[in-house]
């Protein structure tokens, strides 16, 4: 399958980074994070190899992203123009909220080998803020987190898509594993990372022909399929359907993509889609075409809602959590909300409706506790009364007591 | 040393495309020649294969492209294990990801771990024992999978249902459904369930409730409008049927199942043209289906449009190239009136066969187009080696044996070898445990052939016992052939003298009689010897107007005369009875036995008979 294999060129760059000066004489204590030499598998991450440094400069801690010069990916135009659309997408979100921030631009690692014969080798990198805060544990570990914190959270992660969208810019893999937080006083804030796969609205598609979507298939919305994970237009959309598949992942044990294709109707009708456009080359008849069939076969697809299978979210949100999901996810681009800031006032109604909850149970619990209180006093004294009663004890009250 | 001079293209000749002919033997007694279409249709049929795309094959690369990524993803998070190690969610989804990647072993490792952390979730508990009863159904996973249903979840109960559906235990799987839909009278997945198995248990107008309430909860259910169409269909409702499949159409038209349920029973109720823009309609996406070819072939061959029909069948022969595809090839030029194409057709039809007993729909449409070509000596020599394995092959449900068998009778009836296609009729009953169409026309033959043909008196009460027997039993006959058969035994108890039991059994017939030439003229024939001549005259009269066919008015003007001589006999007008007589006889390309009959009555009359000019 996809054991990567450890590559000379890897290791090379590791070594030449973790023995070597500081890089461009600012970037010290290097360590890679996304490759483990000793299973010799790459972790996470299929363009780059990411390194965690200290930057002189500001004494921060900095992320420094490396094309992969693994072999079988250096001679490849995409990835390459990938890589390097990064930086420059990155740089106009400099000083932009909830949005990463680029530390240094493009620039080249280069290394000398002395020969013979002697030549250098340059590997291509940019750094990045180093941001520690993972979110993947409130998908992973569901039962540590009850559903306020989860709602809390994505609401953080909408915030955070919604500040990249603002900007013009599709993520188009959105992921839990590529959001990071940290806090600034004791505000989270989450924010997008591995911008690899994001376009901004208005360039030019790298790829002319894109057959197949370009992130996380089971996150990949169906027109990413058809043929349609470059069209500018549309890419807002795509990164919707993957946040619906996030939300539903904050509740279910299961996969959304997973559920959403057992019963093969997701895949046929993508497979129908394909068949049906694969004459079709202009981007804006393609669009056109693919609205015209998937209106006819959106209704084939059943979604996963809150009340599927293991789906363990709160009665009182299941209706709310279910339109969110519906406005994120349904099969029709057109049909998903326009912005997430529709999504994000429902789960506002949400966290609502659970703090209204909690605070009814708070409530209706202190009641119960006073009333208990009472109960206890009035028994204990009963008791006492009875214990006196028994004992024969009557003491004769005083004029004046 | 450099060639300069330039690349010429040399022209070509065209051809006429030949006929491909194979010579089966080099004997030159048995010298069998094997016809097959010209190379050239073959070989463009071939090629129409590389144009065409398949849904299945697009969904097998998604799964294909997605299991490198899965895979990936898998070893991502595996990597997460000091963050989120310990939790149920996490071992779960690893199991997802390895299930997919198809490494089910592992999977169900990762699994077991999630059951271990959260002992109490059932959604665990019931996916670890469905994967223990995806391994082996017969396993002990069934009592685990009970024992989680047991608490109540209703997600475990469902599993559960299925899975006694699986072992084919439906009367389980119906209770569990029922506990299902107790416990929640809307869910959507217990009503279509329970509907589902009440289906699959021959009770339809139960189902129907169910999905009625099934389809409330979720409008947009393709599964349950089309169980809805199948249960309306099952209740004998077809318009409701019809409806609720094109329904289920409507929302899901990548479901090839209900296009072809759907085009069915358009074919069915006789609006075959409105199921070629759905079959065109999903061809559009997915080309690889041989059946959904076959019924839009079959819808332009219902409708005429013959080379629509051809075009599509060809297409079919480039995904599937079967017998079945060819043979369908051939009746369509035979429908064309290209018999000489048909037949070479149907000689490749025959090169494509693999097993014998799927040879006998081809065999029956074969002799069928003998038989109606005329190649009545082809067909019987053919047919008599086979004739009795054939006879071996029937089967309640098959009755290709008895098509090519009523193929064969044609064809000795066509070759006037009547007696013994009277014999094999004979054997041929004799054989049968039980009536079905093809005896029925068996019975209306030897009933012919006994009391017209022959006129063999006791043979002629035998079949018509035969036939009364039929008319008895508890055999649901159409109202067509039941019809037929009613007639004809009311004709040959005329002709056996027995007129009032020949009244009481055309009784029946009587309502249906302005249908049919050959009931106008046994109300005739009864009117004739109830000594009515007048009035026998009017209805054979208009059954003369009504037949179709030049032979049979020929034939009913013969016994129309013979009839009107015979009662001027009884009335005692030689004269006219002689005139009759002749007309009889004048009549060309009638039937030979009337004629013999008239020949005879009328030497008995003057015992000199004058040639008619």
């Amino acid at each position: 399958m996809c054991e990567l294999q450890m590559s000379d060129n890897r290791s090379f760059l590791i070594d030449s980074l973790v023995s070597g000066p500081p890089l461009d004489g600012r970037y010290e204590e290097i360590e890679c994070v996304n490759y483990d030499p000793t299973l010799r598998t790459k972790l996470q991450g299929f363009f780059s190899l990411v390194f965690k440094a200290r930057d002189k400069l500001t004494d921060r801690t900095v992320a420094i992203k490396f094309f992969d010069p693994d072999p079988s990916k250096i001679g490849d135009p995409y990835r390459i123009s990938a890589f390097q659309r990064e930086p420059v997408l990155l740089q106009q979100l400099l000083g932009k909220n909830r949005c990463l921030q680029l530390v240094s631009g493009l620039n080249n690692h280069v290394v000398r080998i002395v020969g013979p014969p002697t030549f250098e080798m340059r590997f291509p990198y940019f750094v990045i803020e180093w941001i520690e805060g993972h979110i993947e544990q409130y998908f992973q570990s569901q039962d540590s987190y009850d559903a306020e914190a989860k709602l809390r959270l994505f609401r953080d992660v909408l915030l955070s898509v919604e500040a990249l969208h603002r900007n013009e810019i599709h993520h188009r893999d959105l992921k839990p594993d590529n959001f990071r937080s940290y806090f600034d006083n004791i505000k989270r804030i989450v924010v997008a990372i591995d911008l690899g796969t994001a376009a901004r609205l208005g360039t030019v598609p790298i790829s002319g022909d894109y057959s197949g979507p370009v992130g996380f298939l089971w996150y990949s919305a169906p027109e990413a399929y058809c043929g349609l994970a470059g069209h500018r237009q549309i890419a807002r959309y795509t990164d919707h359907f993957a946040l619906g598949c996030m939300l539903f992942e904050l509740f279910s044990p299961d996969y959304f993509g997973e559920q959403l294709r057992r019963s093969g109707q997701f895949d046929r009708v993508c497979a129908a889609l394909c068949h049906l456009l694969l004459n079709v080359k202009d981007p804006k008849d393609r669009v056109q075409q693919y609205d015209f069939h998937m209106e006819k076969l959106k209704y084939a697809v059943m979604l996963p809602t809150f009340r599927s299978r293991g789906v363990v979210a709160p009665a009182s949100i299941g209706d709310l959590l279910d339109r969110a999901l519906r406005g994120l996810t349904t099969m029709h681009f057109r049909d998903r909300v326009q912005s997430l800031g529709e999504t994000r006032q429902l789960i506002d109604v949400a966290l609502r409706v659970l703090t209204n909850e909690r605070e009814s149970k708070r409530r209706i619990e202190l009641k119960r506790r006073i009333k208990q209180n009472r109960i206890e006093r009035i028994e204990a004294r009963e008791k006492r009364l009875q214990e006196r009663l028994e004992s024969n004890i009557f003491v004769r009250r005083l004029p004046n007591d | 040393m450099i060639d300069e001079t330039p690349a010429t293209i040399r022209s070509d000749l065209s051809v006429r495309s030949k006929v491909l002919r194979i010579p089966v033997t080099d004997s030159e007694q048995l010298r069998a020649i094997y016809e097959l279409p010209p190379l050239s249709e073959i070989l463009a049929i071939q090629s129409l294969s590389s144009e065409k795309i398949s849904l299945d094959e697009t969904m097998e690369t998604f799964t294909t492209s997605t299991k490198d990524g899965l895979y990936e993803e898998f070893l991502r998070l595996k990597g997460q294990a000091d963050l989120v190690g310990q939790s149920s969610t996490y071992l779960n989804r690893l199991a997802v990801l390895l299930e997919k990647v198809g490494r089910p072993a592992e999977a169900e490792g990762y699994l077991s771990k999630a059951v271990k952390q959260s002992p109490n979730d059932p959604y665990l508990r019931s996916r670890l024992a469905i994967v223990g009863l995806k391994k082996d159904l017969n396993s002990d996973a069934i009592y685990e999978l009970e024992k989680v249903a047991a608490d109540g979840d209703i997600h475990s109960n469902l599993n559960l249902s299925l899975a006694w559906m699986f072992r084919r235990d439906l009367s389980k799987a119906i209770s569990v459904a029922d506990r299902i839909v107790a416990m929640d009278p809307l869910s959507y997945d217990a009503r279509l369930l329970r509907g589902s198995l009440r289906l699959v248990s021959g009770r339809p107008e139960l189902a129907l409730r169910d999905l009625r309430v099934a389809l409330e909860e979720r409008p947009n259910s393709a599964v349950a409008y089309s169980n809805m169409g199948v249960a309306y269909l099952l209740l004998r409702n077809m318009e409701k049927a019809l409806s609720a499949v094109r329904r289920a159409n409507l929302i899901d038209p990548v479901d090839r199942n209900i296009v072809a349920l759907l085009s069915d029973m358009y074919e069915a109720t006789g609006k075959v043209e409105k199921s070629i823009p759905i079959l065109s309609g999903y061809l559009e996406f997915d080309q690889k289906e041989a059946d959904i070819w076959d019924r839009l072939a079959k819808a332009y061959y219902i409708l005429g449009r013959h080379n629509e029909a051809m075009r599509t069948l060809q297409n079919e022969a480039s995904v599937q190239d079967d017998h079945a595809v060819w043979n369908n090839m051939a009746l369509v030029a035979w429908a064309n009136g290209e018999s000489d194409k048909a037949s070479r057709l149907f000689s490749h039809a025959f090169s494509k066969l693999g097993k014998a007993e799927e040879s006998e729909a081809l065999v029956a449409n074969y002799f069928e187009f003998l038989d109606a070509t005329a190649q009545y000596s082809t067909l019987l020599e053919i047919a008599s080696p086979i004739i009795r394995q054939v006879s071996k092959l029937r089967t309640r449900d098959n009755v290709y044996p008895d098509r090519i068998f009523l193929a064969y009778i044609s064809a000795l009836q066509q070759l006037r070898r009547t007696d013994e296609a009277a014999a094999e009729a004979e054997e041929y009953l004799s054989r049968q445990e039980e009536y079905t169409l093809p005896a029925i026309n068996m019975v209306n033959f030897l009933l012919f052939h006994y009391t017209i043909d022959t006129k063999n008196e006791s043979k002629a009460r035998f079949y018509a016992s035969r036939a009364l027997e039929l008319l008895n039993s508890d055999i649901r006959l159409p109202t067509k052939p039941r019809l037929r058969l009613m007639n004809n035994l009311a004709y040959t108890y005329v002709e056996l003298g027995m007129l009032e039991d020949a009244k009481r059994y055309f009784a029946t017939v009587r309502p249906h009689i302005e249908q049919d030439p050959f009931f106008l003229a046994t109300q005739g024939l009864i009117l004739f010897r109830q000594g009515d001549w007048r009035d026998g005259l009017v209805y054979y009269k208009r059954a003369v107007d009504f037949s179709k066919s030049h032979r049979l008015r020929q034939q009913l003007s013969q016994k129309m005369h013979l009839e009107a001589a015979r009662s001027f006999v009884a009335r005692g007008d030689t004269r006219s009875a002689r005139s009759e007589y002749i007309r009889v006889l004048q009549i060309k390309n009638g039937s030979t036995v009337f004629d013999e009959e008239a020949k005879q009555e009328v030497q008995g009359l003057s015992g000199v008979l004058r040639q008619p000019r």
